[in-house]
């Protein structure tokens, strides 16, 4: 009885419900979504350092990050690799040969990493063969092809083609030389990466050190989810205990930094959002409340219970929330569907950021249970914004509200 | 076929043949690179390092054996004397007396200027490469400082460690004195200019005393190197190239 | 004009709840529009101000073209009129002197090529703590001190500990040889291998005798009291120096953060946008419901004879008075507390403090007080309000009057 009463109070008024419907589908898409946002964010900026940088785990010989010193190697990595890779988990692995070199033009010259790869294994871990802005990766068959950083081609202002030498140090300790073509150029997200960071097959650097064939310096493991790390580094740790293993959050510390900030920042964020939302639901039902005082009079008046009143104005007002809170959910859904498929360039928003390079596009994501949650909440924000109302409403003196004001 | 239009207004020392013409040049090329070499050689001399602020003057003492032993003694200024510099093959070391120290120069080093000049550790290192890792070609015929010159370009061979694009050099006929050379960059543009001038005699030849090299796009660099005594082919032997002798080095 | 202000002002207070109503949907507007701005600005300039005390200072001043190419013969002569027109600057708050290079350092057979930092240790622990990051040894004591400060990295490549010997060689000033050896007196750790690898630090006088520039520095950097107005300060400190020295800002200097900030900031104005629409529509909202209150009031006014354009013009001055004092009433109410948390930030908990900590920098949120917030979100909301008001005036125009007079 008294539901259908205000079910029909909802659909008598079509304007006001709509308003609150509206404050409610919006407030709620504005939570999911900024929610949605902040973690496709995140996502994006640990996804793009791990899949560029650093994989989800590295292993190397415990000396070897000091001072990437060539005689501190992997034995028999490719058989570490290959045993790796059988395990269920892991997508990717590849094994480098890193080493400090310095790189000349005749102009001038730049210390820098040689990164000496099998370019098939390395293409699964790592996203800079995606990343070119110029010219091919590994595509030619020639000896001695590199490929580099946009920051260093500026640098020693080479081109495609151009010719680099390299200065390098051999097994024994000797200067070796070797001349190199640039067959790529690419840009990553970090600038200081792409200054560093020289991609040369690994034949080509195996012929010029006499580095032992099947050792390497670094193995990276690209895993299928970013929650296996921490079991497959456990894993990997006691299997391979001569070895180094590092989870992605160890080797970029800044890394998490920025994504502990993000996480904070979305709590407040989405916060502030809600209570934006709560002030926008109250007072729209405050307007709708007052709007009808004359009409609650009325039912005060002709002796309807003000508990009953309380009820109604309180179910008019789960009515209107859950209309809402449906159609919130549907939008969000689907405005997060679309934007996680093309995603939001925020090159477009802020001048320089597209300096960033291809992670400037942010594709929102939200897991189903911040739907459900977001959801609850705005329904019980929605409902104690009723409940003021409606405790507004019971205390109207009958005489006055129909009186009007 | 361009190529044989120079042959024969060069000397009866060239066959008609491409292959021989190249070779040819490489062998004026070897010559002359002989020729400032010698199988060994000991000579003082000083360098002067002139940038746009202020000049400095180093004086040293340098021993070579082929091209893969080097050794220089700084002898002046104060600061700097006594410190001496080992190339062997492809590594160099550096002792310093004041805190007796020898230390390995690291190939992440190699770029630094050697001594503020505007050679690099690297140009010590590989002084041997223009014979070896280029090949030569003569351009033709041209008269510089009153003496008749080859005038030959050097390409880099494919897989030579160079960063020249490529080398043109001026050689005197018969003296092979290299007067000058220009080294151009991949754009083709010319960054590096070596003249050497002053013929004097030392010891068994005639060479050239003043060697100046010129960074063109910078203005107001220059490193001018001196010889002032220079013996060559004296009984020098490998083992006098030694990180032992640097110390002992008098 | 002013008989219609008038009008406008006495309609908002006959129905005082009502006008209340509206004006706490644009107080709340702005409230957190502001609120969420500076606390986005807080953050960055609490990242800024922790990222360059530990490298360029929010301004450096050093020789002209030593930007460009970073060799101790482009150091100047560190002089007094120079550090004058430092201290007479009243935004300055600190600055610590340098003198930069690079080195081999090494061991035995081990050699590394390292950054070698001359620092004056009173005014650079003042202005970076770096006393604070000594984990075996001690820090400078004097400024004269002769050891030589390593990170753990490095002693651990170099197998060195306290009390051993390091030797460092390079290049000084115009190309004279730098060599030096020098006691570990103090092991550092960084949380950025970078640092702990390839950093030492001497003394100041020492590091000019080793380089040969007695007397010379390669860049003063400078702290500020307020970072806001870096770019007067810098202009005023050049203005004092002459042209052979070069003033930069950080931005210039430090491109990685900026494009970091910059695409940090993308995502913040995203969710700034995503809040306006919330807000707006909440404006937007309660607006809408006053007008249809006010539905019969309407009519009788234009019944009454009324210009409908000079009731539209009165709704739009309603609009703007209300507009108007919920943002400065908003300020108002969200001052204090911005200046609460500026002063009393909040504080990161769990692995984002445990992180920050790491990298010594304070895991805070602190509230900037930047005007140019204020006032920026001012005319947003007062945008937002006037497009609401809109509705009405659409409204005002088209409808009938008879009917709503007979409903």
């Amino acid at each position: 009885m008294l539901i259908q009463i205000a079910w029909r109070n909802v659909w008598r008024n079509k304007t006001r419900s709509l308003v609150i419907i509206v404050a409610v589908i919006l407030g709620l898409w504005g939570g999911i979504f900024s929610d949605a946002f902040m973690q496709g964010m995140a996502k994006q900026q640990i996804y793009s350092g791990i899949h560029t940088e650093t994989g989800h785990i590295q292993l190397n010989d415990p000396g070897f990050l000091l001072n990437h010193d060539m005689q501190m190697h992997i034995d028999h990595a490719d058989s570490i690799t290959s045993s790796i890779k059988k395990m269920p988990e892991v997508k990717a692995v590849s094994s480098v040969i890193q080493l400090t070199a310095m790189a000349s033009t005749a102009t001038s010259s730049a210390g820098i990493m040689v990164n000496a790869i099998d370019t098939v294994d390395q293409a699964q871990v790592s996203d800079v063969s995606k990343l070119l802005i110029e010219g091919d990766y590994f595509k030619d068959d020639h000896n001695n092809l590199a490929v580099i950083g946009q920051q260093l081609a500026d640098k020693l202002k080479l081109k495609l083609h151009s010719r680099i030498v390299l200065t390098l140090q051999t097994m024994t300790g000797d200067i070796i030389y070797g001349a190199f073509k640039v067959e790529g150029i690419y840009r990553t997200h970090n600038s200081d990466f792409d200054q560093q960071m020289l991609y040369i097959r690994k034949n080509d650097l195996l012929s010029l050190t006499g580095f032992p064939v099947g050792s390497a310096s670094i193995i990276t493991v690209l895993l299928n989810k970013d929650s296996d790390t921490k079991n497959v580094a456990d894993v990997l740790t006691k299997q391979f205990s001569t070895l180094e293993v590092q989870r992605w959050e160890q080797l970029s510390p800044m890394q998490q930094v920025l994504s502990s900030t993000m996480t904070q920042m979305t709590i407040i964020f989405v916060g502030i959002i809600l209570i934006a939302l709560a002030f926008g639901i109250i007072n729209t039902m405050l307007m709708a409340v007052m709007d009808r005082t004359r009409e609650i009079g009325m039912l005060l008046s002709i002796g309807m219970q003000p508990s009953k009143v309380f009820g109604m104005i309180v179910m008019e007002t789960v009515f209107l929330s859950l209309t809402g809170a449906i159609m919130g959910v549907l939008i969000s859904i689907s405005t997060i569907y679309w934007f996680g498929k093309t995603g939001i360039n925020l090159s477009m928003i802020a001048e320089g950021a597209n300096a960033m390079g291809y992670s400037s596009i942010v594709y929102p994501t939200l897991s189903a249970d911040f739907y459900l949650e977001l959801a609850m909440m705005v329904i019980v924000i929605a409902v104690i914004a009723g409940l003021f109302p409606a405790r507004k409403a019971i205390r109207l003196k009958p005489a006055d509200a129909v009186r009007g004001d | 076929m361009k190529k044989l239009l120079f042959i024969p207004l060069l000397s009866i020392f060239f066959s008609y043949s491409t292959t021989n013409a190249q070779t040819d040049a490489t062998d004026i090329v070897r010559k002359a690179n002989e020729l400032m070499t010698g199988r060994s050689s000991e000579s003082t001399s000083s360098m002067t390092v002139v940038r746009p602020a202020w000049t400095r003057n180093v004086e040293m003492k340098t021993w070579s054996l082929g091209n893969d032993y080097y050794m220089v003694q700084i002898t002046a200024p104060a600061q700097d004397k006594g410190q001496v510099f080992l190339k062997r093959f492809n590594e160099m070391w550096n002792w310093i007396p004041t805190i007796s120290r020898i230390i390995k120069i690291p190939p992440s080093m190699m770029g630094q200027n050697w001594m503020g000049s505007d050679f690099t550790n690297n140009d010590l290192v590989k002084a041997n490469s223009i014979v070896d890792d280029y090949t030569h070609k003569i351009l033709g015929n041209e008269t510089l400082e009153g003496y008749d010159c080859f005038k030959i370009e050097l390409t880099p061979k494919p897989d030579a460690a160079v960063v020249w694009e490529k080398i043109i050099t001026w050689i005197a006929k018969d003296k092979y004195f290299m007067l000058k050379s220009e080294f151009y960059d991949e754009d083709g543009e010319l960054v590096l200019m070596e003249t050497q001038s002053d013929i004097r005699h030392f010891d068994d030849r005639d060479i050239p005393a003043k060697v100046v090299m010129t960074p063109v796009k910078e203005t107001g660099k220059q490193t001018i190197l001196e010889f002032k005594q220079l013996k060559f082919n004296m009984s020098l032997n490998a083992d006098f190239f030694s990180q032992q002798n640097m110390k002992n080095l008098r | 004009m002013k008989q219609l202000s008038i009008l406008a002002w006495r309609n908002l207070w006959r129905n005082r709840r009502r006008t209340l109503i509206t004006l706490g949907s644009v107080l709340m507007a702005v409230v957190l529009a502001i609120a969420i701005r500076s606390l986005q600005k807080g953050v960055y300039s609490n990242m800024i101000g922790n990222a360059v005390r530990f490298s360029t200072g929010y301004i450096q001043v050093h020789a002209k073209g030593y930007w460009d190419d970073q060799t101790i013969s482009n150091s100047f002569m560190a002089n007094a009129d120079v550090e004058k027109s430092i201290l007479q600057d009243q935004n300055i708050s600190s600055y610590v002197p340098r003198l930069e290079s690079f080195a081999l350092a090494s061991s035995g057979p081990h050699t590394k090529a390292v950054g070698v930092v001359g620092i004056d240790a009173m005014k650079e622990d003042k202005m970076n703590g770096l006393s604070g990051k000594i984990v075996q040894g001690k820090y400078f004591i004097e400024p004269r001190d002769q050891g030589i400060l390593i990170g753990d990295g490095l002693a651990k490549y170099l197998q060195l500990n306290l009390g051993d010997t390091i030797v460092l060689l390079g290049q000084g000033y115009h190309g004279s040889t730098a060599a030096g050896q020098y006691p570990i007196q103090g092991i550092f750790h960084y949380p950025l291998d970078q640092l702990n690898n390839n950093m030492v630090f001497l003394s100041l006088p020492d590091a000019q005798l080793l380089f040969s520039a007695q007397g010379r520095l390669t860049s003063i950097s400078i702290m500020l009291n307020q970072p806001n107005k870096i770019t007067s300060t810098k202009n005023i400190l050049q203005n004092n120096l002459d042209s052979t020295y070069e003033v930069m800002e950080w931005p210039v200097m430090n491109k990685a953060l900026v494009q970091e900030i910059q695409g940090d900031n993308a995502g913040g104005i995203i969710m700034l946008a995503i809040l306006y629409v919330v807000v707006a529509f909440g404006v937007f909202g309660t607006i809408l419901m006053m007008t249809m209150e006010r539905k019969k009031e309407f009519a009788v006014m234009i019944a009454i004879g009324m210009r409908r354009f000079k009731l539209t013009f009165i709704v739009v001055l309603e609009t703007i008075f209300i507009g108007w004092m919920g943002i400065a009433s908003g300020s108002l109410l969200i001052l204090p507390v911005l200046i609460y948390f500026h002063q009393h930030p909040l504080l990161l908990t769990g692995a984002a403090a445990e992180a920050y900590q790491k990298f010594g920098i304070e895991p805070i949120m602190p509230a900037s007080l930047d005007p140019s917030i204020f006032l920026y979100q001012g005319i947003i909301v007062l945008c937002i309000a006037i497009v609401s008001a809109f509705y009405p005036l659409w409204y005002i125009n088209r409808f009938p009057v008879a009917e709503t007079l007979k409903d």
